[in-house]
């Protein structure tokens, strides 16, 4: 059985017919992790735990139990969410070697429906970040080429899925993070509507923005994992009790009726013209099926990446309080042996145990929040952010889904952007205006530009519309299929 | 400035543009941040930041916030800001007692501890 051309729908339904077991699925891919992770840096641990936890599968199976969504099938966690046992990063010093006594919501309704967590996953610090190359584990690297950055900051799990060191993995995003890296890693990436999925147990960047989802290789993979992940949660006030459909059951079909809409400001100039063509296949490919296509206006596109970051970078300085050295994580104390001014000893603390991108953050979030500067930027910010979602209200009155780039370029080389912070945030142009609304995003595999490097389109739907992007994406999947491209150069 | 910033933030000219009821009287201002100014934020923030970081931090601020001084002049008068972009349900909870983790758990990772405590510096001298 060649593991290596399946994706986890199929690994499931050779689990559940037993022509393979989870113990070998689980086997494979921890090789293919052994032997690829040190040039991919796309794990930063791996749970021993997990081959255990394969035969404990394979047993309910032999005693006749119905097999689950996910029975045996191996996945990866970004190293954001808490796994109880199992030491939790977030890809920063101040939380090496922290180990949650508790574990997120998402992952154990993934381990619920049977799936084995193979281990977590390189990130972005606090996930901040869109390249990867803020890690306090190092950079990842993209597995289209190596000299090349996988996106960020769920970079190492689209690494994981792109290389094959994991089937599915779970990312979040909070401006772009899940859907930029599915582009760049030719991979599928759904960021739910806020509050479809539980964010309970995941550590918080910018709360109001911050949402788990799927990244795999096949769209019937990412129906499949977002509606495993999907659901009120108790634990989070902001989950939402809609009922979850069953999105594994939808099928490529007609899209008759499904009315599209491009938004001229995302189809401009100043994006490269490979990922322009590359869109336009994916609009071509859905009219074919059926859906009309007319041009939209998104006029305040522009200014979502400025009123992201002061509305990000405030929500991020005040998560990041906790961190002070006495609860968990990283303690320093001063010269007097911990007997210093508890502002020094937190200062200390956080000085040494953040990264210079989570400094910069904390800083731009504090002056934003700061007397005298709070109505000039948070206050402005969050009251454009309004218009931002009125905007798109407005404009799926008239149409189902958006279609356009999911970011101006693909993936850029290693160390291209890490010094200019502005040209980094930039990248983010194209997503973050739908976490500011609250909306589900998409990114799928849509062409690889003349140099291999994959090439994303992003599909936006209102509020809790997930089956307009997965019925599109279906479609595209099935006309295109990309998914079952090996990168090469591994 | 990179060419795809100067690019992206012409295409916010753009959006202002399209904006029809912006004020005509207002403009972006060139930020003025000291490191003065930024050692009073890290000192909010409980950041310790090197001489060299304060430097840094001085003109990385003042370039994102001037790049960012165009949201100013979009109108914003009357407009209710927004905090959580989907209406939140309150749904209620079940009435039973909630376990929590025990004091053991959660103390296991305090980096200092004493006893059932936080270790924490002295607060009062």
């Amino acid at each position: 059985m060649d593991l290596l051309r399946m994706d986890a729908s199929g690994i499931r339904d050779a689990v559940a017919a037993k022509q393979i077991s989870a113990e070998a699925a689980t086997q494979f891919f921890l090789q293919r992790i052994q032997q690829l992770n040190p040039k991919l840096n796309a794990f930063i641990c791996v749970r021993d735990e997990a081959l255990a936890e394969a035969r404990a599968v394979d047993a309910r199976l032999a005693q006749g139990h119905t097999p689950r969504k996910l029975e045996g099938v191996p996945v990866g966690i970004k190293d954001l969410l808490c796994t109880k046992g199992t030491a939790t990063t977030a890809g920063s010093n101040i939380l090496r070697g922290y180990v949650p006594p508790y574990t997120a919501t998402v992952v154990e309704k993934l381990q619920n429906e049977g799936a084995i967590v193979l281990g977590k996953l390189n990130l972005d610090e606090f996930a901040m970040g869109s390249s990867n190359e803020t890690s306090a584990f190092g950079p990842c690297r993209n597995p289209w080429n190596l000299d090349c950055v996988p996106g960020g900051s769920s970079g190492g799990s689209a690494a994981a899925v792109a290389a094959r060191l994991v089937p599915m993995a779970i990312g979040t995003d909070t401006g772009g993070s899940i859907r930029q890296p599915a582009s760049f890693c030719n991979l599928h990436g759904l960021k739910p509507t806020y509050g479809r999925v539980s964010r309970y147990g995941i550590i918080a960047f910018a709360s109001s923005l911050d949402q788990a989802g799927a990244m795999t290789l096949s769209s019937r993979d990412c129906a499949l994992m977002t509606e495993v992940i999907s659901g009120y949660d108790p634990k989070d006030a902001t989950s939402s009790t809609r009922e979850v459909p069953r999105w594994s059951d939808l099928q490529p079909g007609s899209l008759a009726g499904l009315r599209i809409g491009l938004p001229r400001q995302h189809w401009a100039d100043g994006t490269d013209s490979e990922v322009l063509a590359a869109c336009e296949g994916v609009r071509r490919i859905l009219e074919a099926a059926g859906a009309t296509c007319r041009e939209v206006d998104l006029s305040l596109t522009a200014a979502g990446v400025p009123i992201y970051y002061l509305i990000a970078t405030s929500e991020a300085s005040s998560n990041l309080a906790r961190y002070d050295g006495v609860r968990f994580g990283l303690r320093v104390e001063g010269p007097n042996g911990g007997n210093e001014s508890l502002d020094d000893f937190y200062s200390a603390t956080r000085g040494q145990g953040f990264g210079s991108e989570v400094k910069r953050r904390i800083m731009l979030g504090t002056y934003a929040l700061s007397s005298g500067f709070y109505d000039a930027y948070f206050k402005k910010a969050a009251q454009v952010r309004r218009l931002v979602r009125d905007e798109f209200m407005s404009v799926f009155q008239g149409v189902d889904l958006l279609l356009g780039p999911v970011t101006t370029g693909p993936a850029f080389r290693l160390g291209d952007r890490i010094s200019d912070p502005l040209a980094m945030y930039m990248n983010d142009v194209f997503t973050t205006a739908t976490n500011l609304a609250g909306l589900p995003g998409m990114s799928i595999p849509a062409g690889f530009t003349q140099s291999g490097l994959p090439i994303g389109a992003q599909l936006m739907a209102g509020h809790f519309r997930e089956d307009h992007l997965i019925a599109a994406s279906h479609v595209v999947d099935r006309e295109l299929r990309l998914s079952e491209r090996v990168p090469h150069e591994l | 400035m990179t060419l795809a910033v100067q690019k992206i933030l012409s295409n916010l000219g753009e959006a202002r543009r399209m904006t029809a009821t912006m004020s005509a009287n207002q403009t972006a201002t060139e930020t003025l941040i000291t490191e003065a100014d930024v050692r009073k934020v890290a000192q909010l923030a409980r950041l310790q930041l090197s001489d060299a970081e304060v430097k840094a931090t001085a003109g990385h601020l003042r370039a994102v916030l001037d790049a960012f001084a165009n949201i100013s002049v979009l109108p914003t008068e009357g407009v209710l800001p927004l905090v959580t972009p989907v209406d939140p349900e309150h749904p209620w909870r079940e009435d039973a007692e909630p376990r929590g983790l025990g004091a053991d758990a959660v103390l296991e990772q305090a980096p200092a501890r004493l006893g059932n405590s936080f270790k924490v510096p002295p607060v009062v001298g």
